[in-house]
């Protein structure tokens, strides 16, 4: 059987061969620049594939017992906006990895996991089946981790490295199970034949869910996200904010036909809510300048599933494109003001940030569309969203969280400005071109990407349904700035205390689970004592043995009068068994 | 073609005799040219041979007094197993012995135990397969003692009593499959066409005692112990060896006895259980070692735990997932304890604490070992998932969601796995290795780590011909 | 006619020249002459066998009987050669050997009771001398001496009981069929615990370990090797020619001896310290093994017996081969064998295999030897018999492995050289254990045919109950 090369994984291969030249040449500093170059001929590819005809395509790859594993690839709608999505962020993530990446030794590694993480993350979106889509999943997570470990030197960087393979890890496990199901249920894994096939899946569709919450850093396995800022700016801007984490998200957004026949919308709308509540509290009073934009991915993540939760496809659909535009630029610039600020990374710490304009005008315009503040960024998917939410408790809920968002987003702003004219002498390490060119040029295209949608909305369904959500929410997203004004800008930035519980859920979730670890710990110890008795048991076994050592005294005498009395008595009890007739 | 089977056994014995003669270098240079043409042969065969059920069968009068003929198959499932001890085999020798006195015996018992394996998965006569069975544990027992340390005493003679235990249920099996078998003879054929009826005492006691027997060699909980202080005491060539095919023994037998005897579906519950336990069992016992030799023997124990659960769902899919799961394992396990024995090398001491900074000082180890982590845990593209998602499927389908439960074994050797990777991490800049890596330890890696995602992507190669 | 004469000169010629050695006391000429007639004997034996040749006068000579001629002729001439090795008294030594030898001849040969009691007088007798001229000390040879009289009285006593219903004494007596009476079974089993005590069975046997301890090996070698093995023939004479009609009532003593025998041997040498005395209870675990043909009572039973009887007479001899060569420099303890591998690997290595033969792994001699045994009891109906058996090979792969362990340990001990006749009979030992361990059908097939006229020349063709 051969394997012919279908046209939706072509961006890939420029990719494949940039890792490549990466683990070849691994201390050259030239690898950069051909990925970032590689990254373009994908680009350009993924974009002739985003406006080409929509295609389903399906290989066999191997078959057995009467199943064929079936490798689908499709270019939907979904799949060529993700797919032009990755392809768009890459380059400017690449360009920035060049300034930011300087260290020889590093250099080859780095490329050849960003390209094998790009790649997989095109894989995964052009994915047309489960078995597709989980060989890029499970990519997604292996170069995550790796990613998010890139920093030898710091031993926090491990620790969050391995906390976050070992959640994503259950979802890996948790979406085998779930094909495992599919497949022996539906005997395909092609998602629409899966989808058009009539029947109840929810077992799968639940272990799908957890699978994707797990991807999404949703609750419960929320708090690796936060940790993975250990990781590298690039890396955080690129997979922990705009492409990999969205991966469960997206899923969840295809399969959404098969969560609303089996009636898991509120399953998913709940967990969204939840999680979002969680991670903006724990924004609001988190000091380090990554972890508040990590809590704020996870915010954003939360309101694409609520979206999908109510329904709104549309809605989850632009937030899901706008999101990484603005979210993106926000951690490279993160990385930035780190590196300007000599890796100081507490924004109470910090000065030296409006000391470049480029820099600050980025994050001014990407902070204005993260909070919902008319016409900028992500104002109209949340109008959509809350337009969508028929419930008061949701609509609350909602216009709380984004309350909160504006809030915490313009105190991530403020604090280190107000913090800059007591800091001023701080050293100030200046910043390549690289570093800033695609900061501000993502924040630029976010804008137009949000004016489009706006108009775009307008212009096809007119202001009706979205008027009075539109209002709130801006009107939200303002007191939001208004509060983060007063608060951390006028006066003195208020330090929240870290004791904060209520706020500050990180803790607690850190504590449970330290505790289900220990918990394992313990039946690891447990086990470990029995194997280890087992081993002396057979070894006591293996002595008792030794007790055989005192027969020699009965029967090695040495004394023949001895023998030969036995030798009478063997005779006589033979003959009294065995002669019976005698 | 007998041609094919006669060199595939005879080429690595005439190498083992002949690395025992020369001297040093040429005997590394003849058991590398043995192990080397046994794997041209092998996976030529598998890439040429268009995979029938059969590609070559060997059949001679051997014992006609005890109604033993000589009957070798190459093909299907004997193909796939002698094409992992091939590759794990040429790893092994390649990655040879660093003591220099021992080069020769070391190049003699890797050929040897190649050979008792190729032998043992090309037999298609249970006598012949128990005779090469117990060459192999012979081999393992000297690889163990002679070319081992530390404990290595206690390992080898705890290993030896433990396998002859097994040997010894496997030959009681075998008699009384011979006395009621009617035809008298141990042909698989035979065995499977009389499954049906054999007395039930019989098929019982036969089935029982086949059932130990393998479980102790695979091992399986709690037949067990011998398992972690072999692993950890071998050389490297020995754990190997002995964890990638030697293991597998056990594994292939309990796979062909389901095969043939078609035991009842109550006894494949037992084993369902019994594997299930296994697996958690020895993920929970792994995630306490310190000693990372140990903790990769009890992954091992958790895989083949995994392998059982695919052997007991008696359904097609679970038989190719756990011979596709022995293939994954063979090399994953092999290639974990080559750089293990690669980092103990170059570094002298790799007590769980001391691996920190390998992944920047040893680049091309730290990653393999990160890669063979993966592999073991069965990441797409690479072997080890295709073994996983048949094995599961055929569980599920049989045994319904119960057969899903032993996923949370992997689970659980994923947590540990992950944090003992995570130790070769972080750097203080300080750890430098005293010796390099060689050349052979390099190819080696490549040589695995190929051959694992040669399998994971083109699955097909293999399983589109195999009829299970 | 021939035949017979031939042997019968051959045997005069034999004593003859032996007890002319003392005359002209030269060793060189004493070991020639005791080779070449017994090699011309051997041959003829071959002929006679290879023949089919049967005759039954004042000697028989069978399929059976020769079969055992040829093993008695090689083994003892193993034995000659062994004690040429370190004796300086080889002339007088050879006179008593040849006088054994003739003793043994009688026996395989013997027609009645009174040559059979007449040849195992001929080879106790020299034997007690041959213990006393080798060893210090004359308390083994007492020992032996004391205990074969005994033997031989109940071996008279049983004769007695016979003497009313046969004068004659003929051996193919029973074939009148009698009926079975009281006062013929207790002649049965006095005559059965007479031979139980040269076979060394349980518990008929507590006199071995002391004399084959306090003898010299290559004396040992001839007691373990060729005396015990002569027993056994007259065994089967005695059973199942004599007292065929009494299989019934004699089979379950066998099986209680062998139950007894195997466990008795087997656990005792598990303690050992002293490597000889760990062999001597070897063997007689090994004729624990032995004595289940006997149980079984069929011609499959009975040939599988003969076959480890051929089997374990060269294993035996091999082994004490090397015992002899390393206790001439005062190494006796299994500590005393530590690191032989590192001075003399040939040596440890057959040592090794002779274990391994011993224990019973294929795809050496004695492997087939359990096989049969073990096959033949579960088909006469002895499943549990065949079960002891299996558990007591087990059992004995401890004390085996012990001793490997201590001998591919390292050190570096002092070692003299190995004289040539000792090397002759340990390499031709080998060659003959891995010899038969690889192609065993000739050896099978002959202990079969043979077996086939102990049961078909006397007695009316037993029905073979398993294959072959």
């Amino acid at each position: 059987m051969s394997l012919p090369i279908p046209a939706a994984i072509l961006p890939i291969l420029p990719l494949l061969l940039a890792a490549a030249v990466a683990m070849l040449w691994r201390r050259s500093m030239k690898v950069g620049y051909f990925s970032f170059a590689m990254s373009l001929v994908s680009l350009a590819l993924a974009a002739a594939i985003f406006t080409g005809p929509a295609t389903q395509q399906s290989i066999g790859w191997f078959s057995i017992a009467g199943f064929t594993f079936q490798l689908g690839f499709y270019t939907l709608m979904l799949n060529k906006i993700l797919l032009l999505l990755v392809s768009v962020v890459m380059p400017f993530v690449m360009l920035y990895s060049t300034g930011f990446i300087r260290t020889p030794s590093d250099q080859g590694r780095y490329y050849a996991e960003m390209c094998v993480f790009a790649s997989s993350m095109m894989l995964f979106a052009v994915s047309g089946s489960f078995l597709t889509m989980f060989i890029a999943w499970e990519f997604l997570g292996l170069t995550s981790y790796l990613l998010i470990g890139f920093y030898t030197n710091k031993e926090a960087a491990a620790l969050a490295a391995r906390r976050s393979i070992t959640i994503i890890f259950l979802g890996d496990i948790a979406m085998l199970a779930a094909i495992v199901l599919l497949f022996l249920q539906y005997g395909t894994l092609d998602f629409n034949a899966i989808m058009q096939a009539p029947g109840n899946a929810a077992v799968p569709l639940l272990l799908i869910l957890f699978a994707a919450f797990t991807k999404s850093a949703q609750f419960p396995t929320n708090e690796w996200l936060p940790d993975a800022m250990e990781g590298p700016a690039p890396v955080s801007a690129f997979l922990h904010s705009s492409t990999m984490v969205k991966a469960g998200v997206f899923l969840v957004m295809v399969l959404m036909p098969m969560y609303v026949a089996a009636g898991l919308q509120n399953v998913i709308l709940w967990i969204g809510i939840v999680t979002a509540l969680l991670a903006v509290s724990n924004a609001l009073v988190e000091r380090h300048i990554k972890r508040i934009l990590a809590y704020s991915t996870i915010e954003d993540l939360s309101l694409m599933l609520i979206a999908v939760g109510l329904g709104n496809l549309y809605a989850a659909t632009l937030l899901f494109i706008v999101q990484a535009f603005y979210k993106a630029p926000l951690l490279l610039s993160s990385g930035s003001i780190m590196r300007m600020n000599d890796e100081q990374s507490d924004i109470f710490k910090i000065g030296n940030s409006p000391r470049n304009r480029t820099l600050f005008i980025a994050v001014l315009l990407a902070s204005l569309s993260l909070a919902s503040i008319f016409p900028f960024g992500s104002w109209i998917e949340k109008s959509l969203i809350s337009s969508s939410a028929t419930d008061a408790v949701v609509g609350s809920l909602l216009l709380l969280i984004s309350f909160a968002s504006s809030t915490y987003i313009f105190r991530w702003l403020f604090v280190p400005l107000s913090g800059s004219r007591k800091r001023a002498e701080q050293e100030y390490h200046a910043l390549r071109k690289s570093m800033l060119v695609p900061a501000i040029t993502m924040v630029l295209i976010s804008l137009a990407i949000s004016f489009y949608f706006i108009y775009n909305y307008l212009s096809t369904r007119g202001a009706g349904s979205i008027f009075y959500p539109g209002l709130e929410e801006g009107a939200v997203g303002l007191m939001g700035l208004a509060a983060a004004y007063l608060l951390f800008y006028r006066k003195h930035a208020v330090a929240v205390p870290s004791r904060a519980w209520l706020l500050y859920n990180r803790r607690a979730f850190d504590i449970s689970y330290y505790s289900i670890a220990r918990a394992f710990n313990v039946l690891a110890s447990a086990a470990d004592r029995f194997d280890y008795g087992l081993d002396r048991g057979i070894n006591a076994l293996g002595r008792a043995l030794i007790a055989f050592e005192r027969i020699p005294a009965l029967l090695e005498s040495g004394n023949p009068s001895v023998y030969m009395l036995l030798f009478a008595i063997g005779l006589a009890i033979l003959v009294l068994a065995f002669g019976g007739s005698l | 073609m007998t041609i094919l089977i006669s060199s595939l056994l005879i080429i690595p014995l005439a190498g083992a005799i002949l690395s025992y003669l020369l001297k040093e270098r040429l005997s590394q240079a003849v058991a590398l040219i043995a192990a080397v043409l046994v794997l041209a042969m092998v996976a030529g065969s598998a890439l040429f041979g268009g995979l029938p059920q059969q590609i070559d069968s060997a059949t001679a009068g051997y014992i006609p007094a005890i109604n033993v003929p000589i009957s070798f198959s190459l093909g299907g499932i004997s193909l796939v197993l002698s094409l992992m001890v091939s590759i794990v085999g040429f790893a092994a020798v390649l990655a040879g012995n660093h003591r220099r006195s021992q080069v020769r015996q070391a190049n003699f018992l890797a050929l040897m135990l190649e050979f008792s394996a190729l032998g043992l998965f090309m037999a298609v006569n249970l006598f012949i397969f128990f005779i090469f069975w117990d060459i192999g544990v012979a081999v393992s027992f000297f690889m163990i003692y002679a070319l081992g340390s530390g404990d290595n005493r206690r390992a080898a003679l705890k290993f030896l009593v433990y396998s002859i235990a097994a040997s010894s249920l496997l030959l009681a099996a075998m008699i009384a499959l011979y006395v009621y078998v009617p035809s008298h003879s141990l042909d698989y054929s035979s065995i499977s066409a009389a499954s049906g009826s054999l007395p039930h005492l019989i098929d019982i006691g036969v089935i029982a005692a086949l059932f130990v027997a393998f479980m102790i060699k695979m091992p399986v909980f709690p037949f067990h112990s011998w398992m972690a202080d072999a692993y950890s005491s071998a050389s490297t060539q020995g754990s190997m060896m002995i964890s990638g095919i030697l293991s597998k023994f056990g594994a292939y037998g309990m796979l062909t006895m389901f095969m043939l005897m078609a035991p009842s579906s109550t006894v494949a519950q037992y084993a369902l259980f019994i594997a299930g336990i296994s697996a958690f069992y020895a993920a929970f016992v792994g995630m306490r070692q310190l000693n990372v030799k140990r903790m990769a023997a009890y992954t091992s124990m958790a895989e083949l735990g995994i392998i059982l659960v695919g052997i007991s769902s008696m359904s097609s899919l679970g038989y190719a997932g756990a011979l596709y799961g022995m293939l994954a394992h063979g090399i994953s396990i092999s290639l974990l304890f080559l750089a293990l024995g690669a980092l103990e090398y170059m570094y002298g001491d790799i007590n769980a604490n001391m691996l920190k900074g390998i992944l920047r000082d040893a680049a091309a180890t730290g990653y393999t070992l990160v890669v063979s982590v993966f592999a073991t845990l069965g990441l797409p593209l690479t072997a080890g998932f295709i073994a996983d998602i048949l094995i599961f499927m055929g569980a599920t389908r049989t045994f319904g969601l119960a057969g899903l439960i032993p996923l949370g074994a992997l689970i659980l050797v994923g947590a540990y796995l992950f944090v003992f990777i995570n130790r070769i991490f972080p750097s203080d800049g300080r750890l430098r290795a005293s010796q390099h890596p060689s050349a052979a330890n390099l190819i080696g890696y490549g040589a695995l780590l190929f051959a694992t995602f040669a399998l994971g992507i083109l699955p097909f190669v293999l399983l589109n011909a195999i009829t299970l | 006619m021939i035949i017979e004469y031939t042997i019968g000169a051959l045997a005069v010629l034999l004593a003859a020249s032996g007890l002319s050695t003392l005359l002209h006391r030269n060793a060189r000429i004493a070991l020639a002459s005791n080779v070449v007639f017994l090699a011309l004997i051997g041959a003829t034996f071959a002929y006679a066998f290879a023949t089919g040749y049967y005759a039954s006068s004042a000697i028989q000579v069978s399929q059976f009987s020769s079969l055992f001629g040829v093993l008695f002729s090689i083994t003892l001439i193993f034995a000659s050669v062994l004690s040429y090795a370190y004796s300086n008294r080889f002339s007088a030594l050879s006179a008593l050997l040849s006088v054994v030898a003739v003793g043994v001849m009688i026996v395989d040969t013997s027609n009645s009771l009174i040559s059979l009691i007449l040849g195992m007088e001929a080879i106790a007798v020299p034997t007690v001398f041959l213990i006393a001229l080798e060893s210090g000390s004359a308390e083994p040879a007492v020992k032996f001496f004391v205990m074969s009289a005994m033997a031989v009285a109940a071996f008279a006593l049983g004769i007695a009981a016979l003497m009313a219903y046969d004068p004659g004494l003929s051996i193919a007596f029973s074939s009148i069929s009698a009926p079975v009476s009281g006062l013929m079974l207790l002649g049965a089993l006095l005559a059965v615990a007479a031979l139980s005590f040269e076979a060394s069975l349980f518990p008929f046997n507590l006199w071995i370990p002391d004399v084959y301890q306090g003898a010299k090996s290559n004396i040992t070698a001839l007691l373990a090797g060729i005396n015990k093995k002569v027993a056994f023939v007259a065994l089967a004479y005695v059973s199942f020619v004599l007292f065929a009609a009494y299989i019934p009532k004699l089979a379950p003593a066998f099986l209680a001896l062998s139950v007894l025998t195997m466990f008795f041997g087997n656990i005792m040498a598990l303690v050992q310290k002293n490597v000889k005395r760990m062999f001597a209870y070897s063997s007689i675990s090994q004729a624990g093994y032995i004595l289940i043909g006997f149980a079984t009572a069929t011609q499959y039973g009975i040939g599988a017996s003969i076959y480890q009887i051929i089997a374990h007479s060269f294993t035996i001899i091999g082994s004490f081969a090397i015992i002899l060569w390393l206790e001439q420099q005062g190494k006796q303890s299994v500590d005393d064998y530590s690191a032989l591998s590192k001075r003399a690997p040939l040596a440890a290595a057959t040592l090794t295999v002779f274990m391994l033969s011993l224990a019973g792994l294929p795809p050496l001699a004695g492997f087939y030897g359990k096989f049969l045994l073990f096959s033949g009891a579960v088909s006469g109906g002895l499943l549990s018999l065949a079960l002891v058996g299996i558990l007591n090979s087990f059992i004995s792969i401890y004390y085996y492995g012990r001793l490997m362990l201590s001998i591919y340990s390292n050190g570096r001990p002092k070692l003299i050289g190995m004289p040539t006749p000792i090397t002759f009979v340990m390499l031709a030992c080998l060659v003959v254990v891995v010899a038969i361990g690889l192609y065993p059908q000739p050896v099978i097939a002959a202990a079969n045919s043979a077996s086939s006229y102990l049961f078909g020349a006397f007695n009316t063709p037993a029905s073979s109950p398993a294959p072959g």
